[in-house]
Formats: C-alpha cells, structure tokens, sequence
C-alpha cells in the first residue's frame, strides 16, 4: 500500500471528523477527473459526474461523522465506488421510470423498492423544506443530533443551551414542530 | 426491562432516537423490535421517527453538498483571479468570431462588387493605348501632330490621368481604331459586312480637301479638339459628339453603291440643310471605299457620368458625351444620353470616318459627329493602311 497515500487518507478523515469541510473540496479536486472519465463513459454529462462526485462525498463524510466508515481502502476507492453505485442506481431508476411513463396501465412488475425510494425520496424531500421552513435553531439542532450524530452535550455546547436536557427538551419541541409542519403539507 | 417498562417504550423520546439511529447494543435493539411486532403504536412512532431522520438527513446532505459548491465555486474564482488567463481555444467565441467574419466578408464582397461594377464600363486600356496631348483650338489651323507611331503610342502607356488645359482642350487616352464598321451590337454578320463594304477608304490629303466644308460648318461634321474632348479619370476617350442634325435620316439618298444604298435603309441622317446635305452625300461618296472598321454601339444614363461630365453636357445643348474605347476587335462608342434610344435605333445606326480626323454616327432621327484625336486618327490611318 501507498504510504503517502495512506497518510493522507488518514489526514483527510481526521479533517471530517473534525468538521473541516475543506477536506472535501481536497478530495472532490484529487478524484475530479476519474470521475468524470467515468461518468462520460457511461452516458453521463459532466454536470452528472460533478453532482455524483459530491453526493459521493457527502456520503464519506456522512459516514466518517457518524463512525460508519471503515478506512479499509484508499478513500479514492471508497469515492469512486460510491459513485459507481449511485450512477447505476440513476441509471437503473431512470429506466424504470421510463418503462413506467410508457405503461398505461400500472406498472406490470412489482418492483416495489423502485416505487417505494421514489415514496421515501418525496417524504425526503417534503421533510427537507419542512426543515427550512423551520428555520435556527431547530433546523442546526435536528441536523446536529439526526444526521451528525452529535451528543446532546456537544449540541448544547454549540448551539449555546444551558444544559444536555435543555437541549434535549428543545429537540422534543422541534421535531414536534416538524411533524406538525408536514401533517400540514400532507 | 421488565414488560412494563418495555411497553410502548417509544414513549421514551430519547430511547426511541438511539434504537433509530442505532445506537442501542444489537440484545437490545432485538428486544425493542420484537415489541413492536405486537405493538402498533409503537411501530408507528418508530416509522414516524424513521421518516424523521431520513428527512433530516437528507436535508444535511443538501446542505453539504450546496456549501461543497459554493468552496468549490469560490476556489475556482480564487484560481482564475490568481493565474493570468490563457487564452485556449475553448475560450474564444466562435460564434461571435464567426459573425464578424461573415460581416467583414460581406463588406469585402461589396466593395469588390462595386469597384469591378463601377468601372464596368471602362475599358482597360491596353498596351496599344495611349495618351496624345494636343490642344487644338477652334478655329485655327489644325497643328501638326505629333507624328504616332505604333511604337510612339505605347510608350506613353499609362498617361491617361493627364490633363491638357490649354484652352479648354484636353485629349486623354488614344484609342485604337479598328477596321471601321459601322455597327450595333444587334446588327447581323451580313449585315456588317455590307456596312464594312460601304465605308470608303482611309483619308487623304485630297479627301480632307474635298470635304468642302467652312470653317462655320466644320464644327457640324467635326468634332472641335479643344471644345470637345476632354479628360477623364476613366480609361477610354472622352469626347463630345455634336448632334449634326435631329432630322430623320431617311430622306438621303447617296447613289454610291450598295453599301450607301443600305446606309440609306438603315436611315443615314440627312444634312440639316441642303448645302450641308450635299456636303454629307460628299462625304459618303468619299467614303464609300474605304475598308470598314468594327464599331459597337452602347449606351448608358447620363447620370452615369461624373458630375463635371455632366455638367458639361448640360452646359452644351446639342452634345452628346460620348466615350470611345478601343478593343481588340472594335472600337466601342458609347453614349451618354440623358434619355435612353430604342434597340432599333441603335441596331440601325451606322458609323464612318469622315477625312481621317471625324467621325459620324447616324442614327435614325439624328446625326452625331467627333472629332477624332489625334491619336485616333493616326490609329485609324495606320489600321487602314494595313487593309
């Protein structure tokens, strides 16, 4: 195994963990042009290449922010793994969306997990705008705690609440806040 | 846990959370699910927490991904701000380099369209052609000209701008005179060949002799050098013909052959008055042997001419510009009129040398006369020498 590469792998996972989001903007710059070679290739634009990249990248950082990552292989690999199986994921659903915009009738397969990502990706995205409506601090708090995993102490401590419970009350109150807002939008 | 405290355990918004995200050890994530196989409430708390997290989730990804975008865009900004921009190929604007080659063509292509239309109607003048500058006053004796050679003529190639101004007289450009013939661009092969038969040999002493005409009348079958012709910018030779006479040409009838006789049909102008007509049935007489020399007819609006050329026009009622080139096979005449002439009259029109220094062209309703240049008329001497 590449060494310098390891050590810089390593480097970059202790910048994410830390919250740097410039580590990001490294690797996005280091793994561009594979990418994109990648996703041209395979009927892709570059625009796809580059918002591929980033979800990729979104999704190392996800995973390293939350402990999920297992530094087993360079994250050069890990990326463009994650982009592979994204674009063939697009591809895949795209063509199932055109083979159900062409059906008149209701789909003829039961591919279920097709229909139902699409259900969750719109629950997704309701839930989303719902949390922008929300607004600071509720929306920096949700984020915090579901999708950084955060302990409410860090929480707390950053979003400047007395304590973890205080914290953990305002949690209470906001995703309340936030069901209430999608009932509404159902 | 007992059955208690497990029951609706969902209730346990911070126990709910952990089993979500996973947080719980796997014994206990398994005790928590088995619950819910059993509990609807509770199941549907946890599908509600599910949803949640995916929601929020998604929306931090979003978020990344838009601040990802937002460094990658300003450090793109950064960069180019810091490099001096090369210029490579992809950044050049084709299509606007494009269209502005298009408007530069097209400028290009009517420049070229008018400077080759505009002088269209000059004729280049050849090698053959050349610029003889003798002032010939009205009035007085003709001065001896410059004797031409052929090889005389070419070397003043290229002089035709000059500008004699002595009284008024200005000859530019020679032209070749060609076998004369007088004819029409419309006129048929046989035709020019009765009009070639019909024109009479090249002047002598003697025939300038017998064109018995006064020093009054001269000007009414001669063109005056120094009145008359004049310079121009355009190659070719200006001159001014004076109409001689605005009567039909029908009614003269010069028994001198066949030629004459059809000089006669096509309608060879009368003389004014009868003195003058006699003078011209003269003239013709004389003519009639003279080998013919290829003339062509054309003419153009007066408001073809330049402004000075004009205004000369205007000034001399009974004149008609006339601009006389020379080409390898003809001598072209054309006119400059300020109302066009039917094709007939023009197909019917005839040319002959009068002497060796004049020129008539009889149209129809009228009789124009040149006086040649100098240069010409050596020209058409020498041409009809070698007939």
């Amino acid at each position: 195994m590449n060494l310098f590469f390891l050590n810089e792998d390593v480097r970059i996972i202790d910048q994410i963990r830390k919250g740097d989001e410039e580590a990001l903007v490294t690797l996005y710059r280091t793994n561009e042009r594979q990418i994109s070679a990648f996703v041209a290739s395979n009927s892709g634009t570059r625009d796809d290449a580059e918002d591929l990249l980033q979800e990729a990248l979104v999704i190392l950082w996800e995973k390293v922010r939350t402990g999920c990552y297992e530094h087993t292989a360079k994250i050069s690999t890990f990326v463009f793994g994650t982009v592979k199986n994204l674009w063939l994921r697009r591809l895949a659903r795209s063509r199932r969306e055109i083979a159900m915009n062409m059906e008149l009738d209701p789909m003829p397969s039961n591919d279920r997990s097709a229909l139902e990502e699409m259900i969750e990706s719109e629950e997704s995205i309701q839930i989303a705008d719902a949390l922008d409506t929300l607004g600071d601090p509720c929306r920096k708090l949700l984020l915090l705690f579901y999708w950084e995993e955060v302990s409410m102490d860090e929480i707390a401590r950053r979003l400047g609440f007395a304590n973890a419970d205080t914290a953990k009350s305002k949690k209470y109150q906001c995703k309340k806040a936030l069901q209430k807002l999608l009932k509404g939008l159902q | 846990m007992s059955e208690k405290s497990i029951a609706h355990w969902t209730d346990d918004e911070e126990l709910l959370s952990k089993f979500v995200l996973h947080q719980l050890s796997a014994a206990e994530e398994t005790r928590l699910s088995s619950h819910l196989r059993s509990c609807t409430r509770c199941q549907l708390a946890v599908d509600d927490e599910v949803r949640v997290v995916a929601g929020v989730r998604h929306a931090g990804r979003l978020n990344l991904k838009r601040q990802l975008g937002s460094r990658l865009a300003r450090g793109k900004q950064h960069a180019a701000a810091a490099v001096p921009r090369r210029i490579s190929v992809g950044s050049i604007p084709w299509s606007r380099v494009a269209s502005l080659a298009a408007v530069l063509a097209i400028l290009i292509a009517v420049g070229v369209y008018n400077n080759w239309f505009g002088s269209n109607y000059r004729n280049s003048i050849t090698q053959h052609e050349i610029v003889q500058e003798q002032p010939i006053r009205p009035g007085e004796p003709e001065k001896k000209q410059v004797p031409s050679t052929e090889l005389e003529l070419d070397k003043t190639i290229g002089q035709s701008n000059r500008v004699n101004e002595e009284a008024g007289s200005h000859t530019k450009s020679m032209v070749r005179v060609e076998p004369l013939k007088g004819k029409s661009e419309a006129y048929s092969p046989g035709k020019d060949e009765d009009l070639r038969q019909s024109i009479t040999a090249s002047p002598t002493q003697n025939s300038r002799d017998e064109i018995a005409v006064g020093n009054s009348r001269k000007s009414e079958y001669q063109v005056n050098l120094s009145d008359q012709a004049y310079s121009s910018a355009e190659q070719g030779f200006w001159v001014e013909g004076r109409i001689i006479s605005a009567e039909g040409t029908n009614s003269g009838a010069v028994n001198n052959g066949p030629s004459v006789e059809r000089q006669d049909q096509m309608g060879v102008a009368a003389a004014p008055q009868s003195g003058l007509k006699k003078e011209h049935e003269q003239l013709l007489r004389n003519r009639v042997q003279q080998t013919p020399i290829e003339f062509s007819l054309d003419q153009r609006p007066l408001s073809s001419l330049p402004q000075s050329f004009q205004n000369r026009q205007m000034q001399g009622a009974g004149t008609v510009q006339t601009l006389i080139k020379n080409s390898d096979d003809t001598v072209q005449l054309t006119l400059y009129l300020e109302s066009p002439l039917p094709d007939s009259e023009l197909r019917t029109a005839d040319v002959r040398i009068v002497g060796d220094d004049s020129l008539v062209l009889s149209l129809p309703n009228k009789q124009i006369g040149y006086r040649l240049p100098p240069a010409i008329q050596n020209q058409v001497n020498m041409k009809l020498r070698r007939q």
